[in-house]
């Protein structure tokens, strides 16, 4: 009985001090963020006719944004009334790589919201292939001049079933919050629509 | 009103509550003390069972043999009978006139089993604070709940919920690291930090639930400053006889199904030896409000456990094992990306989602497994001292799952595995003269590591931290007061390190020390009068997520910054506990008034934004402040005849922080609980038939700080409750069945304390049918 219960306390204290010598952290390994988006790009080319074919000879339009979503102080775009253009939207990953295709790939759960132009300036059409409806690519017609307004680019990633109830139409929505989601991109700089003719010259 | 009606009233009121407590002072508020011992050795004998009939009362004599019962009556003869496996049970006739004292000595009876030690041994704790045990009646009710729906039902626990799926015990208003759980004796070490990290605890594992209220930092160290919650299982049988039992339980919100079983034994080849094995598996789908289901709630659950014990002589040995793992959902309308977001979403007051019923659970979820493994040394001493040694490891995997980019929801956000090891040792004296002590020491060494390959920056970093305490408890018993003064001292250090956002090196040593102390006693007035007051300090070192957290809380819309610099909290808590119980009135009111120095939480930092790529984000960073709660809790029981009672649990806390002259957010608002209940005479096969019907009332949280918080306290709310139970008795075998409905009305409510009251409206109505089975 005494061998016994000797055999178990040392057994029960060796195990103890075994556990309490042989545990320590690990090395902690960076782990280089990959969850947000890295940086962006906003591209507007005017196009013309049916086919919205590019106009030659017009330089396209880059607004850039950095990891911040923010556009270098002073970035601003001058559009042309009664022109189109085609916005297309370049996202980068950590590595700085393009990955916009991923909002594509998962269209389902993606749509990009347009805000902030007054009432009646712009209208802007959906172009993704496969009829996608994410906007990564879209026509951006300006109706009339106005004054300058801060331009909203918002890429929403949407809860399981909220694309459903969605339209095109929802495109400008100001109640976007109601379509269940975060923002994965939500990209903001100055816009002017100008009449025909006064093109970027400032 | 008129003022004599007002007067009047008074009066009334007065004189009833008078005639009351008169009615008590007549006849039944004798208590008998007394001791069991074997015969032949002298030695006290625990886990004795002791009847008293008429009244069918019963107790089980403790480690030491002591038993106890009160309000017998004066002049009334009674039986008293004594039993325990391998004595022959001795019976005897009792007349009280006063209060009584009982030797019962027992002798081993004819089949000789005199290495038979009984197990079990009384009260898993003895203190001076008062303990609140869950009867047997909640236990059944509340059957297929997590922890905290288990103990919320105790008058000043409450629950701190993410949704309807995660819940948290809260006691006197605190949580998580201010409260400790013990899980079969050991301290439950999950990352418990979090707010929504709920105690990884099957509750079907436990018979007995007891909540300590007062600070018990002497006795468990650090955390133990706002109660303690100890879940117990039953001692394991003696007798080389199959038992066991099965429940199974549907309920309709969720349409949620759980089968829970059990089988123990004890070796009828190895003597000693005896055994137990558990399981449970639990499966609900979306919980449904009262207008609409609540996308992504559903759980699932499956967990083991089993226990060996090896008892020679008076030594015994016990391994245990358990596994709990679980997968919950996460409300994925509370998946939002921006303050505009929340703001939309608090304007329509519920989600904008409407999802049918689904049982499938997809991300936001969490995936939990969480082993204990135990080794406990236990030796009875002839003189009557104690030595209990134990080991325990608990390795939690926690991995939280998140909407992400691209192809990697099924990628955890956050996996992290928290493994602790503790070595307790604690010799308890036998009482000899009234005096009694109790010396200890606890060791714990925790290390925390994220597992790579998250592609996301970890929340907390990596870290280990070993901790050391010793105690020493002097208590002096008398038959009309107990006195208890103890003392403690720790030392922790913490050893962080971990990369940021910006792959930059954080983290450092730290050491903590602390001296805590405990002065209480229990005063026993006589007429079923009892007293208990405990001042108690205790301390906490300041959490992983306090010191180095920098990041997103995604379903908070806000950046919390932790503070590297944080002192302990050292918490001075006063509870004074006045009870009475008679043969018709019972009522213990609990008051208490707790000053917490460097007290931690998060506060709004005044302008302070985050700017990223997918919006804005206000800033939270962990300060220190002074805080002081105060409080009372009362629990009232009144006997009719014919079966009729009436209980009414009422809970008020107000806490403020003294330094800034602000109130703390989450604490519960004014709450109350009464059931009027009636005990069916039913008689041959049927046992312990009643019917029971709730009323909650909660009012609104006033005591806010606007500005602090995206929506001001929800409004008051009633809920109705019904419940009903037999007991049907097959031979030797019982069958319990037990129907509740919760939220009988259905009613649309939303609580203070859910965390997800921003998006969506809490359960709505929920019947649920338990079938229990033991045999």
């Amino acid at each position: 009985m005494k061998n016994n219960r000797k055999t178990i306390v040392i057994a029960l204290l060796a195990l103890g001090t075994l556990g309490i010598n042989a545990c320590s952290k690990d090395d902690p390994q960076p782990e280089i963020p990959q969850e947000e988006v890295n940086g962006a790009k906003l591209t507007f080319v005017e196009v013309a006719g049916e086919n919205n074919e590019v106009v030659a000879g017009v330089e396209p339009i880059e607004i850039t944004f950095d990891d911040k979503g923010l556009a270098p102080v002073g970035a601003h775009a001058h559009l042309e009334a009664g022109k189109t253009y085609r916005l297309t939207l370049t996202a980068y990953d950590f590595a700085s790589r393009e990955m916009q295709q991923e909002f594509l790939n998962d269209a389902d759960r993606h749509q990009v919201f347009i805000l902030g132009a007054p009432e009646g300036v712009l209208d802007y059409v959906y172009a993704d292939p496969d009829n996608a409806r994410v906007g990564v690519t879209g026509y951006i017609h300006v109706l009339k001049p106005s004054d300058g307004f801060t331009f909203n680019y918002i890429v929403r990633h949407l809860n399981e079933g909220v694309k459903a109830s969605i339209t095109a139409a929802d495109w400008n929505n100001p109640g976007y919050n109601q379509f269940g989601g975060a923002n994965d991109l939500d990209l903001k700089f100055e816009m002017h629509p100008v009449e025909a003719g006064h093109g970027d010259d400032h | 009103m008129p003022l004599y009606i007002r007067k009047g009233i008074i009066a009334l009121l007065f004189s009833a509550i008078c005639s009351l407590v008169y009615a008590q002072h007549t006849g039944c508020t004798l208590t008998v003390n007394g001791r069991v011992t074997d015969s032949d050795t002298g030695l006290p004998l625990s886990g004795v069972t002791v009847q008293v009939n008429p009244g069918e009362l019963q107790a089980i004599s403790d480690a030491h043999g002591y038993f106890h019962f009160s309000h017998l009556c004066s002049g009334t003869s009674y039986q008293v009978t004594a039993s325990s496996v391998g004595f022959e049970s001795a019976a005897m006739q009792l007349t009280p006139q006063s209060d009584t004292r009982l030797n019962i000595a027992l002798q081993h009876g004819t089949i000789k089993l005199h290495d038979v030690e009984v197990v079990g041994h009384g009260r898993s704790v003895i203190t001076a604070n008062p303990v609140k045990a869950l009867s047997r009646e909640s236990i059944a009710e509340a059957r297929g709940g997590n922890l905290a729906e288990y103990l919320g039902v105790l008058p000043g626990v409450s629950m701190l919920q993410t949704g309807s799926t995660i819940s948290k015990p809260v006691i006197n208003g605190m949580h998580s690291n201010r409260i400790l759980v013990l899980n079969n004796g050991i301290r439950q070490e999950g990352q418990q930090w979090g707010s929504e990290h709920a105690p990884e605890i099957d509750p079907f594992i436990a018979k007995d639930f007891e909540v300590i209220k007062g600070a018990e930092g002497v006795r468990y160290g650090a955390d133990a400053i706002g109660g303690v919650i100890i879940a117990s299982p039953p001692p394991l049988p003696v007798d080389p006889h199959l038992s066991g039992e099965i429940h199974t339980l549907y309920q309709t919100n969720g349409r949620m199904g759980v089968v829970s079983g059990m089988l123990q034994s004890a070796i009828k080849q190895i003597k000693g030896l005896s055994w137990r094995l558990q399981g449970t598996v639990k499966r609900g789908g979306n919980i449904q409000t009262a207008d609409y289901y609540l996308g992504n709630t559903g759980v699932g659950e499956a967990n083991v456990s089993a226990a060996l014990q090896y008892s020679k002589g008076r030594t015994s040995l016990e391994a245990y094992y358990s596994r709990f793992q679980t997968s919950l959902g996460i409300l994925t309308s509370a998946h939002i990306g921006s303050m505009e977001d929340i703001e939309a979403r608090l304007e329509a007051g519920r989600p904008f989602e409407n999802y049918p019923f689904s049982y499938a659970i997809a991300a936001p979820r969490q995936a939990v497994v969480h082993d204990l493994g135990k080794l406990k040394w236990h030796r009875d001493h002839v003189n009557g001292s104690s030595l209990d040694i134990q080991y325990g490891i608990q390795r939690n995997h926690r991995q939280e799952y998140d909407l992400r980019r691209g192809d990697r929801d099924a990628l955890p956000m956050l996996d992290m595995v928290l493994t602790t090891q503790t070595l307790d040792a604690s010799y308890r004296m036998a009482q000899r003269k009234g005096w009694q002590s109790q010396f200890g020491t606890n060791l714990s060494l925790q290390v925390n590591n994220n597992v790579p390959g998250t592609l996301n920056t970890p929340l907390i970093p990596n870290y280990d931290s070993f901790s050391t305490g010793l105690f020493a408890i002097q208590r002096f018993i008398r038959e009309r007061y107990e006195l208890e003064a103890g003392v403690r001292y720790d030392f922790k250090t913490f050893d962080a390190a971990g990369y940021d956002s910006d792959l930059e090196f954080y983290g450092g040593y730290r050491q903590f020390h602390n001296v805590s102390g405990t002065l209480g006693g229990v005063l026993k007035m006589g007429n079923g009068w009892q007293l208990h007051s405990n001042i108690g300090l205790a301390w906490r070192s300041p959490n992983a997520n306090e010191l180095y957290s920098n990041g997103l809380h995604h379903g908070a819309a806000l950046y919390e910054i932790g503070d590297p610099n944080l002192l302990s909290e050292r918490s001075f808590k006063w509870i004074t506990t006045p009870s009475y119980a008679g043969e018709h009135f019972s009522f213990s009111l609990d008051l208490y008034a707790q000053y917490i120095n460097h007290y931690i939480y998060a506060q709004p930092s005044a302008g302070e934004y985050i700017q990223s790529i997918r919006g804005t984000f206000p800033v939270f960073r962990y300060g220190q402040t002074n805080a002081t709660f105060l409080g009372a809790d009362l629990s009232a029981q009144y006997r009719f005849p014919l079966g009729l009672s009436y209980q009414l649990d009422a809970s008020v806390i107000r806490a403020r922080d003294v330094e800034q002259d602000t109130y703390l957010p989450y604490i519960p608002s004014d709450r109350l609980d009464h059931y009027i209940r009636w005990e069916i005479p039913v008689h041959g096969q049927f046992t312990n038939s009643y019917i029971k019907l709730g009323h909650r009332v909660v009012r609104r949280q006033t005591r806010y700080e606007p500005g602090t918080d995206y929506a001001p306290p929800p409004p008051a709310y009633q809920l109705l409750s019904a419940y009903g139970g037999t007991r049907v008795n097959v031979g030797k075998h019982t069958l319990d069945l037990t129907l509740s409905v919760t939220n009988l009305l259905n009613s649309s409510y939303k609580e203070y304390m859910n965390r997800f009251r921003y998006f969506s409206h809490d359960m709505g109505r929920n019947t649920s049918l338990k079938l229990a089975y033991f045999f």
